[in-house]
């Protein structure tokens, strides 16, 4: 089995999943319908429709090149970095609070992509913290993590 | 109450001081988003939804709508100038736009586009206008059973306008059903799905659902292909249209016009598709087809003036059925329902403040529109000019700050993000979004009404089949269900993929 006729597999998992848990949830009647009944419908369509995919998928042989241009050596390099500094950035975003986090959040972001230099990133960096800051928490009055230097 | 009544109505909340400013900043902000290739309106207003709580229901949906059909506009100027569409409504302007301006006539390009933006979005609020209230006064009939026909066939379409695989983009729609079903069954209040995280419990939310799928999605995909872009450097002079133009382009216009309300109404339609088949019917009636793709102005004229009025025309579903017709008309009717309204044809007659003061505020924002989009062109240009990587960057910023402002949550910031990853592989393996968010906002009232209908007929199905209108829906869903095996219906899906390849 191939990569992309994965795809039918990860449906028809999330369908069983499903249906397995319309069980528990109770079905009801079809005179009056529980909570389990409209899990069991979506389920059963996804898992009918995974299968689907899979006939299709083996069926036609140019199903490679239908499923999209899987490159994925360009998203490691840079897009699966860039979620990781953003799940990054809510981890220390209670520790330093919001405006430090948000100057590092965006200096990193914009020395991944590939900004070049280092003061035209930390003058945007430092300049976004400090206008995010007069939106947000100013104009916005929104409430952020102050962080433990209490300045955010 | 009487149509001038309305309408003075209507004045009287959208010439408001504070009205007037949203307004403008809602078509100014949709203008720079359209500008910008790869942010589309969901993303914009996605990240605007949470700042709307606080203002009156009908200043939200002003500012949110202005960013809609504000990015309609702006989507033009980098299709023409960069051959790089700012929105996919603007993908065909390329073709003929790009041409102009390489032969030194993207002013008028330019210009044409906007003019005919104008007319369109203006005669597209007029039908609006027109049709909204009598469907509505229809819509207050429908019962559960017609409710659940409309809605399946509704979801339907959109997976037979949505591009690629239909197979797929029926899995991306019942994934977005499945996705509503977690967190607490509105009927007896048990919960689904959650895996025991209290989190889930409200559900997954619209605005984490849709920036992570449209806004991370997006900006994952334009990593990879980022680079600098290159803009065509040609001055811009004579942006208003000569005569000939005017006389090339004015049925293109008023073809367009109709012709993109009208498909704006259906599910899944919208700007998108209302653009292509104007660009197939321009070809196709003109006397010199073989013009096209050669820089003819009615290549520009006819599909920016489609893709205009269909987002008149998305409103039609919202605003007499309560049904969303695309991911944008969903967001507004999220918002109508934060503010705590219920969208539908009730809406039009307890509320006729929020409608009349949307219809006529599209009018103003329509004129501030063609005021922004010629004088301050050369702006525009300049904001093609800023890097991609800093504009990523502010993207993944706003996109993270717009989420946790909703509900001052980093839960909902980490649904973001994975639904930002998941949507990169949607991307990556041919899934369409559209359908998935469609789904997932529909799918609370379908559940509902279905549940209802079977409550009412004692368990019979037939209850579907007795009422002419759910019974009409469900025979049109079957067949598009069926549509590959019915040789017309496949012939006409493949013309739709044919034109936007």
């Amino acid at each position: 089995m191939r990569f992309y006729q994965l795809g039918g597999l990860v449906w028809i998992f999330i369908g069983a999943i499903l249906v397995i848990g319309s069980v528990k949830l109770n079905w009801g009647t079809i005179h009056k319908p529980g909570s389990g009944f409209m899990p069991l419908l979506t389920g059963s369509l996804l898992v009918i429709f995974g299968i689907c995919l899979m006939i299709n998928n083996i069926r036609m042989r140019s199903a490679k090149e239908e499923s999209g241009n899987v490159t994925i050596r360009e998203f490691w390099r840079r897009g699966f970095w860039s979620i990781l500094i953003s799940f990054g950035y809510l981890l220390f975003l209670n520790i330093l609070g919001f405006n430090l986090a948000n100057f590092l959040l965006i200096f990193s972001l914009l020395k991944l992509l590939r900004v070049p230099k280092w003061l035209t990133p930390l003058l945007i960096s430092f300049s976004s913290a400090i206008v995010s800051y007069f939106i947000f928490e100013v104009l916005l009055k929104v409430n952020f993590p102050r962080g433990i230097f209490g300045i955010g | 109450m009487e149509f001038i009544d309305c309408l003075t109505l209507g004045w009287s909340i959208a010439s408001s001081i504070s009205n007037l400013g949203y307004c403008f900043i809602g078509v100014l902000m949709g203008t720079f988003i359209g500008v910008l290739p790869g942010i589309g309106p969901p993303v914009a207003i996605a990240l605007l939804l949470p700042f709307s709580f606080g203002i009156s229901p009908v200043s939200a949906i002003i500012l949110l709508s202005g960013i809609y059909y504000g990015a309609s506009y702006g989507g033009s100027t980098t299709s023409i100038l960069v051959n790089i569409p700012g929105t996919p409504s603007s993908v065909v302007t390329c073709l003929d736009g790009y041409q102009m301006a390489r032969q030194g006539r993207a002013g008028p390009a330019l210009g044409i586009s906007a003019m005919g933006s104008f007319i369109a979005g203006t005669l597209g609020v007029v039908l609006l206008m027109f049709l909204a209230v009598p469907l509505s006064t229809l819509a207050l009939r429908f019962g559960p059973p017609e409710y659940v026909g409309i809605m399946i066939l509704g979801l339907v379409i959109a997976t037979f306008l949505a591009r690629g695989s239909m197979l797929k983009a029926l899995i991306m729609a019942t994934l977005g059903i499945a996705i509503s079903l977690v967190g607490t069954d509105m009927i007896n209040g048990r919960i689904r799905f959650t895996f025991g995280i209290m989190e889930l419990e409200d559900g997954v939310g619209l605005v984490p659902l849709v920036i992570g799928l449209f806004g991370i999605g997006e900006v994952l995909t334009g990593i990879e292909k980022s680079g600098e872009i290159d803009i065509l450097k040609t001055k811009l002079k004579g942006l208003l249209p000569n005569l000939e133009d005017w006389r090339n382009s004015i049925g293109s216009i008023l073809r367009g016009t109709f012709l993109g309300f009208f498909l704006g109404i259906l599910p899944g339609g919208g700007a998108v598709l209302a653009s292509f088949v104007s660009y197939g019917i321009e070809k196709k009636v003109s006397r010199h087809p073989e013009k096209f793709g050669a820089g003819a102005i009615e290549g520009v004229a006819g599909p920016e003036s489609a893709n205009n009025s269909a987002t008149a025309g998305a409103y039609i579903p919202l605003f007499t059925l309560g049904i969303p017709s695309n991911a944008v008309t969903a967001l507004l009717l999220g918002a109508l329902m934060i503010h705590g309204l219920q969208p539908g044809p009730l809406l039009l007659h307890e509320n006729p403040a929020i409608f009349w003061g949307t219809i006529v505020s599209m009018y103003i924002g329509n004129i501030m529109l063609l005021i922004l989009n010629l004088p301050l062109i050369g702006i525009w240009v300049k904001v093609l000019k800023i890097p991609q990587s800093i504009l990523f960057t502010f993207v993944i910023f706003f996109c993270i700050i717009g989420t946790y402002t909703d509900k001052n949550s980093i839960d909902d910031v980490i649904i973001m993000l994975t639904f930002g990853f998941i949507g990169y592989l949607f991307k990556k393996f041919g899934y369409e979004p559209a359908p998935l968010v469609l789904a997932s906002i529909l799918a609370p009232f379908l559940e509902n009404a279905l549940r209802q209908s079977l409550i009412i007929s004692e368990g019979s199905l037939l209850i579907f089949f007795n009422r002419p209108i759910a019974l009409g829906a469900l025979i049109i869903t079957i067949a598009l269900l069926f549509s590959p095996f019915i040789p017309i219906l496949a012939k006409r899906r493949k013309i739709i993929a044919k034109l936007e390849e």
